[in-house]
Formats: C-alpha cells, structure tokens, sequence
C-alpha cells in the first residue's frame, strides 16, 4: 500500500471512530459500556480522533509518493516506524464494527454463569453500610440491600423492613420453584469489571416470570440460607414487569 | 517458525472476527423480520452481544488514555532537547540508575516508544544504566499511566504495589548494567539506522510552530496504530475468556499464590497490551487472582512482552536481552509470591 492510501485509510477509521465514540455519548449507550464518571475522557478522546484524522487527511497532499524511503508493504518485523500493514488497519475498524453489527445491550444474564452471582460477602467498608442505612428502606437499590445484609450487625436490624426495588430477573440453579433472583450489575470502571448482585424473591407466580426481563419487587426483608451462607430473601407481596432503566448499572 | 505462525494468525484474525459480527448481524436481522430467532441462536446472539459489551467497555476506556501517551510521546520527540536533559543526569552508578528510573516521570512515553526513545538518550550521552532502568520503569512510572492506574483501581494496594514494584525492579536491574561495559550491551551502532520518521527530525533547521504540532500529530497517529492493535488484540481475548471460559476454571489458577503469578505473568507476555491501558484489562481478572499475581501482570508486563522483547533484540545484544527479561521475570515473582505466602492483602 503506497503511505497516502495508508494515510487515507488511517484518517477515514480515526475519524470513525471519534464519531462513533461521540455518537454513543449523545445518545445514551456509552453507559452501557462504562462508568459514567470516565464520560468526559470519552468526549476528549473523540475529539482528539477527529483532530488528528484531520490532520492525516491535509498531510496527504505533501507525500511524495517518488521517495524511495517510502515504499513498504507493511512488513513491520524491521523497523519501528514503517506504514500500517493491512491487517492492523482492519483489526482498528473492529471496535466501530462490533458497535453497529451487533446490537447494543447491557450485560445480560447469562454472563451470570461465567462469573457468578453475589447476595452477601465483604464487598464494602463500615463507612459506606453506615451511609446506606440513612437511606430510606422503599429507596434503597439491591446493592444497598446486599451491602446492608454484608455486616452482621445491621443485618439483624433491617430484617422485616419494606423492599421495594428493580432489577432483572435471574433464575439461579440452586433455587427451589417458587423463587427467582432479582438482579443487578454494579460497574466500579468500565463492563469487564462488571459483577452481578441479586436478592432472593420469593413469590407464588415465580416460574411464570422470563430471565432477563426487568421488574419491580415489594415486599419484606427476610433471611434464607444459599450454599450454607446466609442470603437476603424478600418475601414478595407484589411483583410487576417494568422497562429496562436507562442507567442499567449500579455504581458501587 | 512461531513468529510467522502467530503473525499469520493475527493476520486472519480480522477476517474471522469481520466473518462472526456478519453473521451476528444476519442472526439480529432475522430476529426482527421474524419476530424472534429459535432458543438456541437467540442465546447465541446474546452470548455474542455481552461478549461485545464487554469487548467495547475494556477498548472505549482505553482509547483515551491510548491516544494522550501517544500525543505526549510525540510532543517529546518534537519539542525536546534530549541534550538539554542529559546534562541533568547522574553519570554513574546508583545515581544515574535512580534517575534513569524516575525519568519517566517528565517523559510520559510507553513501552512501545520507550525502546527508540531509551536508545536516543543512550546514544547522546546518557549512561547505559539510566537507559536500562529508564526502559523498564517509565512504560508505568509516568504521569498517564499513573493515572490510568488510579482510574482502574483508585488508591491501594495495587496502585501502590505497581509504581514501588516498578521502581525497585527497574532501579536494581539498571544498577547491575552499570557494572557491564555498554560494548557488551549494545549492538553496533552502524548497523541501527534511525526509524523514517524520526531521522526526518533531527533538527537541521527548527520548522515554525504549526509545522511542528502537525509533525506531533502525526506521530500520534502512526503511534496509535501502532499500539492500538495490541489493545484491541488484549481486549478481544480478555472479552473471549470473560463470555466463554467458566471462571471455576480460571479460579483453580488464579487463587494459587505461586502458580497465578505466573500465570500472569505468561498472560502478560502473550497479551502484550500497552501499559497504558493495560490496568483496565487487568481489572478484569480482580476477584478472580491473587492481588499478588494481579501485580504481577501490572508490574512485569510494561517490562518484558512479545514486542518489546522484538525491540530490545534489535538495540541490545542478545545476551543482554537475556538478562533483560531474566532480571525482572525473577525479582517479579519473588516479589509477588512473596507477598502473596505473606499474605499482606488482608
């Protein structure tokens, strides 16, 4: 490939990509992907794409495609410095291409299997459980509940309190018939870091509900055994489906 | 023979990855035209679809991060004099291995610009063991890539952990080369032309400013291409091991306090993701790894990988690259496994 076609392709995939990048902060679907305090770095390096592509574009005009030291069919083994093979052009288009082919969702439940599913353990320090008893029992999300029911000592205290929280629905293997998981991701930086919270329900039409699908969950805190360890189960009154949030993520 | 495998290899891969969304795309248009896909295929598309998610978290946090070492990187090479610098430099022994390894901290470059930009500084004055402890410490001890740490795993252990890892281990094998005669380090000189794009910077006459901020972007972006292959790379096989690989598998390596580190390690080396980013590929596998291992892979990997490891042969002979790669893979996991058997995580 001469090095201004090479030019051409690499500005046409920078650009690309800031504009997609760009396009996922406007409509909302960035989140899906990463914590939403890391948005305004993803704004930066847009433009920092669409700056540079830029500029590639207006080089292409001062290549002089009769130097010698130019031509090189991108075989990079020798040196540092040579034009971009082929191969790691198209590699670089993959991220846009994932983006647009592939439809864009949260993390569902069946990542669940592969990396498991929290309802307890030492996920947050004192601190933070004392900030979440402040918050009133109907507005605390799962991950409040679960790190509620983490420490022992608040743990005696919050059960008979009202739930009433949102998630989706996870069917667990371990569960007998007439309970189901309500579930969330928490995110501390971006998906790959993601894992899954859920509350124990417990409710008479449990096997009619689908996995995935989100739904809202009253009820009263009680306490049941997984595995041996104590779980929070939620004794519920009234369970209905509801749509998926926007901000499909906890941040913990 | 594993060289041109491999580059083989990651020559289709593009090919096969292109093949997979196609057909993923096919799948989601059928799900629409029909108004549903039969179990099986709508569970693979999911699979597909949280594989993409997670593909994409790893790669959009990176590409910042990836894009302002890539700008720094090119800025250094405009706009500073490197004689300026080695004027600054301790000219031997424990001295100038302490500067070496704490001159990242004003050169913000990676692994993949460290390597001409450590032989630069070499070959204008700065001693062989500054260079060496430069080589290992500046892809982590430096203003980007400390801040990317900070982003992934905000203050702790691991952030402590990596930049007093990196610091000793780069300090120490830079102070064992100074006791090496640089003739037996280097390779002959003649024989190293400068890269294109660097030798059409050697300032015979300073170019006006604007001319010199396009060259800085230029750079940038011959730099991104270069490195941004290894962080789509790392992030498409981390992506791979998250959606399809059961972590009951991975647990039975990874709690291990000896056999994760190295497994790290290895995963380091394989993955060859630039230390930039590499700190959110590596908070994938928290959880799942000792914390000890999980420094393994933050400490060792900006060190010694798959293409460093090509660079360093092309500066340093290759005994030299021997001890290279030796001195930091054992002092890395003595460390680390140290501390794991210590059991200092708490």
């Amino acid at each position: 490939m001469k090095e201004r076609t090479t030019r051409s392709f690499q500005a046409l995939i920078m650009a690309g990509l800031g504009a997609f990048l760009l396009f996922q902060v406007v409509n909302g679907g960035i989140t899906f992907y990463i914590h939403q305090r890391f948005v305004w770095l993803v704004v930066v390096g847009a433009i920092l794409l669409l700056v540079i592509a830029q500029t590639l574009f207006q080089s292409r005009s001062q290549i002089n495609e009769d130097d010698p030291h130019e031509h090189s069919d991108g075989e990079d083994d020798d040196h540092h410095h040579v034009l971009t093979p082929g191969w790691v052009l198209w590699l670089m288009i993959l991220p846009v291409m994932m983006g647009v082919l592939l439809p864009q969702r949260a993390l569902s439940a069946s990542v669940i299997q592969n990396r498991g599913i929290q309802t307890g353990g030492t996920l947050s320090s004192n601190t933070q459980v004392i900030q979440v008893q402040d918050i009133p029992p109907e507005q605390r999300t799962v991950l409040d509940w679960v790190r509620l029911f983490s420490q022992s000592d608040t743990r005696a205290q919050i059960k008979g309190q009202p739930v009433d929280v949102i998630g989706f629905v996870y069917r667990d293997p371990r569960l007998p018939a007439g309970q189901f998981m309500v579930a969330r991701f928490t995110l501390t930086c971006c998906v790959a870091d993601a894992s899954a919270l859920a509350l124990i329900v417990s409710w008479e039409d449990a096997d009619s509900l689908v996995e995935n699908r989100w739904v809202r969950v009253r009820g009263v805190l009680d306490e049941t055994l997984l595995d041996g360890h104590p779980a929070p189960l939620v004794l519920a009154k009234q369970v209905e489906e509801v749509p998926e949030p926007s901000q499909p993520y906890l941040y913990p | 023979m594993l060289m041109r495998a491999s580059k083989s290899f990651f020559q289709t891969l593009p090919w096969a990855v292109t093949t997979l969304l196609v057909f993923a795309a096919l799948l989601r248009f059928g799900e629409t035209a029909l108004g549903g896909l039969p179990e099986g295929l709508a569970n693979l598309l999911e699979t597909l679809s949280n594989f993409s998610a997670v593909f994409l978290g790893i790669f959009i946090e990176a590409v910042p991060f990836l894009l302002l070492g890539t700008l720094a990187s090119g800025l250094v090479e405009v706009f500073i004099s490197r004689e300026e610098l080695v004027r600054w430099i301790p000219q031997r022994g424990v001295g100038s291995a302490l500067a070496g390894s704490l001159l990242g901290l004003f050169f913000p470059v990676c692994e993949c610009g460290v390597v001409p930009f450590a032989r630069r500084l070499v070959r204008k004055g700065l001693p062989l063991s500054a260079g060496i402890a430069l080589l290992l410490a500046a892809p982590v001890v430096n203003p980007i890539v400390i801040a990317s740490t900070l982003a992934a795993f905000g203050v702790g252990p691991v952030f402590w952990g990596r930049l007093a890892g990196s610091l000793l281990i780069a300090f120490i094998t830079g102070w064992i080369f100074s006791l090496a005669p640089p003739q037996e380090v280097l390779r002959d000189r003649s024989g190293l032309p400068l890269p294109p794009v660097m030798a059409s910077l050697e300032p015979i006459a300073v170019p006006p400013l604007s001319q010199r901020f396009r060259q800085v972007l230029l750079i940038a972006a011959d730099e991104f291409f270069e490195m941004g292959r290894f962080l789509v790379l790392g992030a498409l096989l981390a992506a791979f091991m998250q959606t399809f690989i059961p972590q009951g598998g991975l647990l039975l390596l990874g709690q291990g306090a000896v056999l994760s580190v190295f497994v790290m390690i290895a995963l380091a080396i394989l993955l060859s993701v630039c230390s930039t980013v590499d700190a959110f590929i590596a908070l994938a596998f928290t959880g799942t790894f000792t914390t000890g291992s999980i420094l393994a892979f933050l400490v060792f990997g900006p060190m010694v990988d798959i293409k460093s490891t090509l660079m360093f042969l092309r500066v340093f002979k290759p005994r030299a690259v021997l001890y290279l790669i030796l001195l930091p893979f054992l002092m890395t996991a003595v460390l680390m496994i140290g501390l794991n058997l210590a059991g200092v995580w708490g």
